[in-house]
């Protein structure tokens, strides 16, 4: 970074003053110049349009004097009709009576004869031509014409009219007036200092009168004039006669009332302006003399102004470093004095105060000191109890996945229960269809009683045929022994059957073996009958044999029926007691759904309690977090409490500093 | 601050307005109880007809009008000036006797607004509202007659002309003359000015001036002259010499004017309108008390100075309307 020079109060104020100053000084002289030559300017054009406009009444006075005296003598010539000796005392006397036309009055008439004063030394050879006379005979009144030159060479302007005298002969009298003499007369009317003039004849442009004499009776703006003629011969002939500034000069035109004469008055702009440039010099002699003259007028106040700001600097400068042993003298009650006071007050009460902030940034020190102990050992507890928090953490997950075992395999023993109480049901079917089976073997029993029955009295019938045959009965009652024979061994089997189905679980299996044994005694016991059949059919001739026989026979099957009979009444046993077997099982299969509500309740809950468990873990863990934050925390106490001490000791080291 | 200097030129120009509202508001033209003095320089023909229309534009205005014949009197004239001060006349019109006296009668007249008539004072003595001039511009009247002549004498390359002027120093006969004479040389034809003199509005003074320009022999083609009488003056030193057709100019249109125009003895006249300048001077007078704006007036110049008659044209085809 680019280091700021210092720049002193006193540099800026004079470099804001001091333009300011010579800025001022300059408008204002320049405005006074500007309003100066506006003033100037329009002064000189009324002097000199006074001066022409007088110069003119001058002129038109002079020649009017002089028409005046000539018109008397015209008029008494007219009224005295002088005979030729009378008329030549009168040119005479005319003769120098004037300077302005020193040769006096004299005439001519339409004959060409011309007549003039004895001493006058006018010539005129060929009076009828000349321009006087032609003139003249345009007027009756005495009046100026234009210039023209005598034949002596003289430039004149001839005043001339016609004499009215009741002659019949025209005559004109006239007077010659020189240019150098009208010349000398303009000029001497001028009444502005400087200023030039010149008559000119406005219809023929020339010059009549001037002070250069080299110019009279030329032609205006004719080849070897300057510029400025050439410029007022234009405005002539344009007829513009007002104010105007011509090559360098302020211009006026006068006509001069009688006559075709203008007369052209003009000064150059730089002598009407000439005071004006001797005033402007003077005027920035002046400024600059009283811009130095400010200049150091403001230097020096400014610098006896600042002297106290120069040591209320100092003072402030050590006081900036931190040296408030220093102080400073106060003069005067202006506003710097007043501030000189406010920084001595102002010390006074820094001192007291780096005294007080000393003893404070030492408490201060202690304080931090201690703070860091306690910070520390707050920290090392905090640790302590993260750890604690993060075994308990462990502890709990443990807990929580031993809950979700026991509830997993609650679950699993209310799914085998379920299985269970299915295979009870299946077996309250078994049972059930054994019931049904029962009871049909019941029914067949009953149908084998009424067979037996049946077979009784066609025994009885057979007796009889037996009687008529009687043959072949001794082989039937065989066959009804073997009948017999498989009647008991289907009762062995049947109170088989009943002790297999009192064992229960393996009874229908039991049952099913039963059934078949009986399903083959009865095969048996039809290919018994066949055998039977056969049997009568070749004992047709043993018949009675037979009938013999099947009167014994008919005694065994009355006793076989009451057997058959016998076995009816087992068989119900028999179903009364599977009944009973069924309303067990019904009983088991009950108590089986109870174990299985049960387990599916164990299953519930266990499930319950791992969820709380899952909950109970969640809460540690965030316990853990807190645990671990507080642990940072108080580490980042524990550093900033360091930084306390450490900024303690920085105060008191900045402290340390302030000289008081 | 800035703000507040604002302020306070808003409420000074409000205040100038207002006053100017309360100068220049009322009663415009109508001349109630307003008094004016109509000075006159001398009676003629004209001058009589511009006061005869006064007086009748002042009655009809409400106006009180007093006129004073001064008799080519400056002194009679400079004596009603101070008169009409005594008398707080709020207006006065003035003919003066000689136009270079303006300002003496202006300082004379004390504050009275001056309205001046018939013989026009230098410009430098005018003022808009104060001092003002009441006329024709002569200078029209001049360069109406130089157009007749031109025109007449179109197939000539030269032109004799003869010029009867009014007074050496009054108005019309610096206007009337220059005009004529500037706008005949800007014609490019070669002007002779065979005769040119004062013969001071007046018809003998000028019939014998042509009497006596007749004896030098020249010949003369036209006769321009600064008013009729003076055309009549030459009319009759024609008839005495028997010469016929020669057009003789006038200005005016006054009734011997207009009958020498209707017998064929003049060719050419320019009227001015002696009613409309005494009607004009009745309103400007007016105007001028009132505080109106004079520029408005009909005629009148943007510089409130002059308040212009027009002039009109009169030859043997409109000769009538002027009877």
């Amino acid at each position: 970074m680019k280091k700021k020079s210092n720049i002193s109060i006193k540099a800026k104020l004079l470099g804001i003053i001091i333009p300011v100053v010579i800025a001022i000084i300059l408008i204002l002289v320049f405005t006074a110049y500007h309003v100066s030559s506006g003033i100037i300017e329009s002064y000189s054009k009324n002097l000199l349009e006074s001066s022409v406009n007088s110069q003119a009444s001058k002129i038109e006075a002079w020649l009017e004097e002089n028409l005046a005296s000539m018109q008397m003598a015209k008029t008494m010539i007219e009224k005295l009709h002088p005979d030729e000796a009378q008329l030549q005392t009168i040119l005479d006397a005319s003769c120098g009576y004037s300077e302005n036309y020193p040769d006096g009055l004299f005439l001519a008439d339409a004959n060409g004869s011309f007549l003039k004063g004895t001493d006058s030394k006018k010539q005129e050879p060929n009076p009828k031509e000349s321009m006087w006379y032609q003139e003249g005979m345009t007027r009756v009144n005495m009046a100026v014409g234009s210039a023209h030159q005598n034949p002596d060479g003289t430039n004149v302007v001839s005043a001339s009219g016609l004499l009215n005298d009741g002659l019949d002969t025209v005559r004109v009298i006239a007077a010659d007036m020189t240019l150098d003499r009208i010349s000398v007369i303009v000029n001497s009317f001028i009444e502005m200092h400087d200023a030039e003039a010149f008559l000119v004849d406005k219809d023929s442009s020339v010059i009549l009168a001037s002070r250069d004499s080299d110019l009279i009776s030329k032609t205006l703006g004719a080849d070897g004039q300057s510029a400025f003629y050439k410029d007022v011969e234009k405005k002539v002939s344009g007829k513009s006669y007002d104010f105007c500034t011509l090559d360098g000069n302020m211009t006026v035109f006068k006509e001069v009332n009688g006559t075709n004469w203008l007369l052209v008055s003009y000064v150059p702009t730089r002598v009407v302006l000439a005071d004006l440039v001797g005033l402007r010099n003077l005027m920035i002699i002046f400024s600059i003399i009283s811009i130095l003259v400010l200049c150091v007028l403001i230097e020096r106040v400014t610098h006896v102004v600042i002297r106290p700001v120069k040591e209320m600097t100092r003072v402030i400068t050590s006081m900036a470093s931190g040296d408030f042993t220093v102080s400073m003298k106060v003069k005067g009650n202006d506003e710097i004095a007043v501030m000189g006071r406010s920084v001595e007050h102002f010390i006074a009460s820094m001192k007291e105060m780096i005294r007080q902030m000393g003893h404070v940034s030492d408490r201060l020190e202690k304080q931090a000191g201690s703070s860091k102990n306690v910070s520390g050992e707050m920290n090392s507890a905090a640790n302590i109890q993260s750890q604690s928090m993060t075994e308990l953490n462990a502890t709990v997950d443990q807990l929580s996945v031993s809950v979700n075992e026991i509830a997993q395999n609650a679950t699993q023993l209310a799914g085998v229960v379920a299985d269970t109480k299915e295979d009870s049901d299946k077996v309250e079917d078994k049972m059930r269809t054994t019931v049904e089976v029962s009871e049909k073997g019941k029914a067949d029993m009953e149908s084998v009683g009424n067979a037996l029955h049946n077979i009784e009295i066609s025994i009885h019938n057979l007796e009889e045929a037996v009687d008529k045959v009687g043959t072949a009965s001794g082989e039937i009652v065989d066959i009804i022994k073997l009948i017999g024979d498989i009647a008991e061994e289907t009762n062995l089997l049947s109170l088989n059957a009943s002790i297999e189905a009192a064992r229960a679980g393996e009874a229908g299996r039991g049952f099913a073996v039963v059934a078949s044994q009986i399903g083959v005694l009865a095969k048996n016991s039809a290919d018994s009958v066949a055998h039977i059949t056969s049997l009568i059919n070749e004992i047709n001739g043993l018949v009675d044999d037979a009938v013999k026989q099947g009167r014994s026979s008919a005694s065994d099957i009355e006793s076989s029926a009451d057997l058959i009979h016998t076995a009816v009444d087992t068989f119900d046993q028999i179903f009364q007691n599977i009944q009973e077997t069924s309303h067990l099982i019904e009983g088991v299969v009950e108590k089986i759904n109870q174990v299985d509500q049960v387990a599916t309740n164990v299953a519930a809950i266990s499930e319950e309690q791992a969820a709380s468990s899952d909950e109970i873990l969640a809460t540690s863990e965030s316990m853990l977090q807190q645990a671990k934050s507080i642990s940072k925390n108080s580490e980042q106490v524990e550093e900033e409490a360091g930084n306390l001490a450490e900024s303690a000791d920085q105060l008191a080291d900045q402290v340390k500093q302030f000289q008081i | 601050m800035k703000k507040g200097i604002s302020c306070m030129i808003c409420a000074l120009l409000l205040v100038g307005c207002m006053a100017g509202c309360g100068s220049t508001g009322g009663k415009s033209g109508s001349g109630n109880g307003i008094k004016i003095m109509m000075s006159l320089s001398q009676g003629d023909d004209f001058r009589n007809t511009i006061v005869e229309q006064a007086k009748k534009t002042a009655q009809e205005k409400g106006a009180t009008l007093d006129v004073y014949d001064e008799d080519g009197s400056l002194e009679s004239q400079v004596e009603h000036i101070k008169q009409a001060v005594k008398e707080k006349y709020d207006v006065i019109l003035c003919g003066p006797v000689n136009a270079d006296t303006a300002l003496e009668l202006e300082s004379l007249a004390d504050g009275i607004p001056v309205i001046f008539y018939n013989s026009c004072p230098d410009a430098s003595y005018l003022e808009a509202g104060k001092y003002m001039y009441v006329g024709s511009d002569e200078n029209v009247a001049g360069k109406y007659q130089a157009e007749y002549i031109l025109d007449k004498f179109s197939s000539s390359d030269e032109i004799n002309v003869a010029i009867f002027k009014g007074p050496k120093n009054h108005s019309a006969t610096k206007g009337r003359t220059g005009a004529l004479k500037d706008t005949l040389n800007a014609s490019g034809k070669k002007i002779n000015y065979v005769f040119e003199d004062n013969a001071d509005w007046d018809q003998a003074t000028a019939q014998k001036m042509f009497e006596l320009f007749l004896k030098t022999g020249q010949s003369c083609d036209v006769v321009a002259c600064n008013n009729d009488s003076m055309a009549m003056g030459i009319v009759d030193a024609c008839k005495e010499a028997g010469i016929n057709g020669m057009p003789i100019l006038g200005i005016d249109a006054t009734a011997g004017g207009c009958a020498a125009i209707e017998s064929g003895d003049m060719a050419f006249t320019v009227y001015q309108s002696g009613t409309g300048q005494g009607k004009m001077a009745i309103e400007t007078a007016i105007a001028i008390v009132n505080g109106s704006d004079v520029t408005k007036l009909e005629g009148a110049t943007k510089d409130g100075l002059y308040v212009w008659v027009p002039f009109e044209k009169v030859d043997s085809s409109n000769v009538k309307d002027y009877e």
